[in-house]
């Protein structure tokens, strides 16, 4: 679509917005994969069952529900 | 270790619950009303309350900030107390949120309906209101964040990371879309103009999706589908990628809303890359989410609650599939200004947002009110009515989005469009419209019947408005990191710090996006013959603004040979440097309007056609779909405030002469007085103040200035002379494709039988204007007669088309049609 706008081209080393947004990215996913990969097990499991524990709890302490 | 008592408040919950309620009935309802309105024009009113051009914001709105809005705050004041063990920071918050958003609901649809809108898509709202809405925000992050700090869990579940999140972006793209100059209490403009408020614009648009209907709701799944299936979700690791991915990622993709528009290539590009990476997140959490269902398929099978998620979170997978495929330029060539954007958004918003809603409703109520779903097998039959209303609805629109853009698009053999009448590609999809709207009425019926189902259960129940709990307390948790933590579980302590990571991650795209877009301001080659708008055409502008036209009519010609044909010139950035706001449009109902007042081009029509046409559209075309616009020829522009808008326009650097307030009112008498005196001439009696006046003005001048601009270039090239052709035969085939030509272009103005309208001579008598014999008819054809509103054809008719209706209108001669006008211009024997 050449005809539709050179206008940033004028701005010297445009391109470098998008590439450095990029590059941020990639490194940061990586850092991310590596994190998730070498994550705690146990902790993992805890956290994936928070939203279950919330009733036992409440009901160990409450008499007038089951 | 100590165990503390507290509740739980229920109370606000099941109120944001019964919002919910009202408020999706409400947005179903108008939605219904304008799939109506775009079927049979009747169903507008003739009412300027009730116009398509003003109640379609009325029902984006209410879908996405009062239906799911209140869904939202429902879910997330119900799931984050349980997964913090807490109470919410304040009851007194809960309550300014809960009575300032239904204030702010009511406060918008009623300024919608009375025309009050910046015309942004998702963000018409006004300046008081966007304040309300800041105000409002505010206090419901400062709630959330409060309970987090308070709360009795060390860890953040994912999905409050997913609340933090939306709280924190919606508040950045709010303020920032919301940049405008108050010119009254009920009218502003945009600081931006042009390009960079379309920019601003759509970043804001397409993450308001991302950041409202998609990441709020991704919290909800993460805690609701886990409950209701009871099991844990697939992956809590897979859950965290996806936080991470989904947000960093989001923000980027807005400009692929303006593909092939008036945008910096590398923007385009950066829109189109980042739309499609969005697929890996979005997928990954859709998986995540079905196989949180692995080994309970059997629960889907019995339970309503979990076939609505199921068919949730598939809507998801395919809207995430969808938008990326409409993000690929070649696809977007065609799917956009189409009915394919609307197909898409309603699988998002009726399949995600909708499905997920009903089944955490179905979930919550029982468990609210103590008691049981008063009846399964009715929320069974609202599964099926909704699922069917999904499908009807989006599969005929599909269909008429391609259907309309191949129309578009086609080319005769001989190079012509084989549609140049809009109205066809309309016409021609109206039976889907149809359809659309039984898949309303389905959709609809169901919602009727969970509300009945729910309110059931509600009174067979007792809701205890504080519920009873307890949770051992926090041990004090240490300021640092503790040994053997990792640096996210810190930040998982950590809210506020969690919450500004959060804003980083999405500012880095926004950063990348905004940065470049100002620097543009100073990189837009200026275009001399741009000019700003007189007082007349800048009030126009805003009755074209308040009537909502942008709606079904788009103000961007895309670089293609389809539509510089059927348009003209396409648009470049240098035209819009004086635009507060833009008024691209996304979706074409009616044609494009960018080029209607260049007079020698394809889509210009006289004073008195737009005049005749506002009034009435199907006097002018019987199947225009438009609705009449009476009330413009009656109400008064309102002059007085015509200073102020020029010193607002000029603070905003559009140069107009300095002290030119002072001159505008007699300037835009004077205008208008033109232009009501040019139409005294067509028989057409109007008061100069009258709106209809000063938007003829607006129409009038779009384009004109590109067109002053190119005009002397192409003076240089002038095509040779056009003569009458003496060498072509008369026969049947040419008679055929005369007529046909005829009922396709001619009939606005001349009548379907050649017996003339307001606006056109009367064909089959033997009175001329411009004389009777062949090669006169032929001329005038050929070159028009602009200042009475007939438009020049030798740029859409080769000579030989021309010829043929030179010939079929001389066969019209003494027909005697009914409706006959009278006679004008000289007897010719």
């Amino acid at each position: 679509m050449k005809i539709v706008s050179h206008y940033l081209e004028s701005i010297e080393g445009v391109a470098i917005y998008p590439i450095i947004g990029i590059l941020i990215f990639v490194l940061f996913f990586i850092v991310l994969l590596f994190y998730l990969f070498y994550l705690d097990k146990g902790y993992v499991k805890d956290m994936g069952n928070l939203p279950l524990d919330d009733d036992l709890e409440v009901n160990e302490n409450q008499t007038k529900k089951l | 270790m100590e165990h503390q008592n507290f509740s739980y408040d229920n109370k606000i919950v099941k109120y944001f619950a019964y919002a919910t309620l009202l408020w999706a009935v409400v947005a179903f309802l108008v939605g219904l009303l304008i799939a109506v309105q775009l079927v049979f024009p009747i169903f507008n009113f003739n009412f300027e309350f009730t116009t398509f051009g003003r109640l379609r914001p009325l029902h984006t709105n209410a879908a996405i900030f009062a239906f799911v809005g209140n869904a939202i705050f429902m879910g997330i004041y119900h799931s984050m107390q349980r997964l913090l063990k807490t109470r919410m920071f304040s009851d007194k918050l809960s309550w300014i949120h809960f009575w300032g958003w239904q204030i702010i609901i009511v406060a918008a649809a009623a300024t919608l309906v009375a025309g009050i809108t910046t015309s942004k898509e998702y963000a018409e709202l006004e300046w008081p209101i966007d304040i309300m809405i800041t105000l409002v925000w505010v206090v419901f992050g400062w709630n959330m964040i409060g309970t987090i700090i308070m709360r009795r869990v060390k860890h953040m579940y994912v999905a409050i990371w997913f609340y933090i999140a939306t709280f924190v972006t919606v508040a950045v793209l709010h303020v920032v879309n919301s940049f405008e100059i108050p010119v009254t209490f009920f009218k502003s403009y945009s600081m931006f103009a042009g390009v960079q408020d379309a920019l601003v614009q759509w970043w804001y648009g397409h993450n308001a999706v991302a950041f409202f209907l998609t990441t709020p709701y991704l919290g909800l799944m993460y805690y609701y589908l886990p409950k209701a299936a009871n099991r844990p979700v697939y992956s809590y690791r897979l859950s965290m990628l996806h936080f991470w991915a989904l947000i960093f990622l989001y923000i980027w993709a807005g400009p692929h809303h303006l593909l092939y528009q008036s945008l910096p290539d590398w923007a385009q590009t950066l829109g189109v890359v980042f739309s499609v990476m969005l697929i890996a997140p979005s997928w990954g959490g859709m998986v995540n989410g079905l196989l949180t269902l692995r080994g309970a398929w059997d629960k889907v099978r019995d339970s309503a609650l979990l076939k609505f998620m199921v068919v949730a979170v598939t809507a998801y997978g395919m809207s995430t599939f969808e938008g990326p495929m409409l993000s690929l330029k070649n696809v977007n060539a065609i799917s956009h200004f189409t009915d394919w954007t609307i197909a898409h958004v309603h699988i998002g918003v009726l399949g995600w947002n909708g499905f997920l809603t009903f089944g955490i409703l179905y979930w919550l109520f029982p468990k609210l009110f103590n008691t049981k779903l008063y009846s399964e097998k009715l929320a069974n039959v609202h599964f099926w009515l909704g699922t069917l209303g999904i499908l009807f609805y989006a599969v005929p629109l599909y269909w008429s989005a391609i259907t309309q853009s191949l129309m578009w698009k086609e080319f005769t053999a001989d190079g012509y469009l084989a549609y140049p009448n809009f109205l066809e590609t309309v016409t021609q999809i109206l039976p889907m419209y149809h359809i659309r709207i039984f898949a309303g009425v389905l959709y609809m019926a169901g919602a009727v019947i969970m509300v009945f189902n729910l309110l059931k259960t509600a009174a067979s129940g007792q809701c205890v408005d504080n519920e009873e709990a307890s949770a051992p307390a926090l041990e004090n948790t240490a300021k640092r990191k503790i040994f053997g933590e990792t640096g996210h579980q810190w930040l998982e302590r950590k809210p506020v710090m969690f919450t500004v990571l959060a804003l980083v991650a999405i500012l880095i795209g926004g950063i990348v996006e905004i940065v470049p877009m100002i620097l543009v301001k100073t990189n837009i080659p200026t275009i001399e013959s741009v000019k700003p708008y007189t007082p007349l055409e800048l009030e126009g502008r805003d009755v074209y603004i308040a009537e909502g036209c942008v709606q079904c009519h788009s103000q961007m010609v895309r670089p293609f040979r389809s539509e510089t044909e059927r348009y003209g010139e396409y648009s470049k950035a240098g035209e819009f440097v004086y635009d507060h706001p833009f008024l691209w449009g996304s979706r074409r109902t009616g044609p494009d309007l960018a080029r209607t007042g260049v007079v020698t081009g394809k889509m210009y029509k006289s004073d008195s056609w737009h005049y005749n046409h506002m009034l009435n559209p199907q006097g002018m075309n019987a199947q225009s779909i438009m609705p009449p616009y009476p009330w413009l020829a009656e109400k008064d522009v309102n002059v007085s405030g015509t200073p102020a808008k020029i010193r607002a326009m000029q603070s905003l650097g559009v140069p107009y002469p300095e002290g030119y307030d002072q001159q505008a009112q007699a300037d835009l008498m004077a205008q208008a007085k033109g232009i009501a005196d040019g139409l005294k001439t067509s028989n057409i009696d109007v008061e100069p103040t009258r709106q209809i006046v000063a938007l003829i003005a607006y129409l009038q001048r779009l384009g004109k200035d590109i067109s002053e601009h190119t005009a002397a270039i192409e003076m240089k090239e002038q095509a040779p002379p056009l003569t009458y052709p003496t060498d072509i035969e008369v026969d049947d085939a040419l008679m055929i494709v005369a007529k046909d030509n005829y009922l396709k272009n001619c009939i606005a103005c001349h009548g379907v039988n050649g017996e003339g309208n307001p606006v056109g001579p009367n064909l089959t008598d033997k009175y001329w204007i411009d004389g009777g014999s062949p090669e006169e008819i032929f001329m005038i054809i050929a070159n028009g007669k602009i200042e009475k509103g007939m438009q020049s054809w030798k740029a859409q008719f080769s000579p030989k088309d021309m010829f043929g209706l030179t010939q079929y209108i001389l066969s019209l001669q003494g027909t005697n049609p009914a409706n006959a006008k009278e006679p004008q211009g000289e007897l010719v024997e």
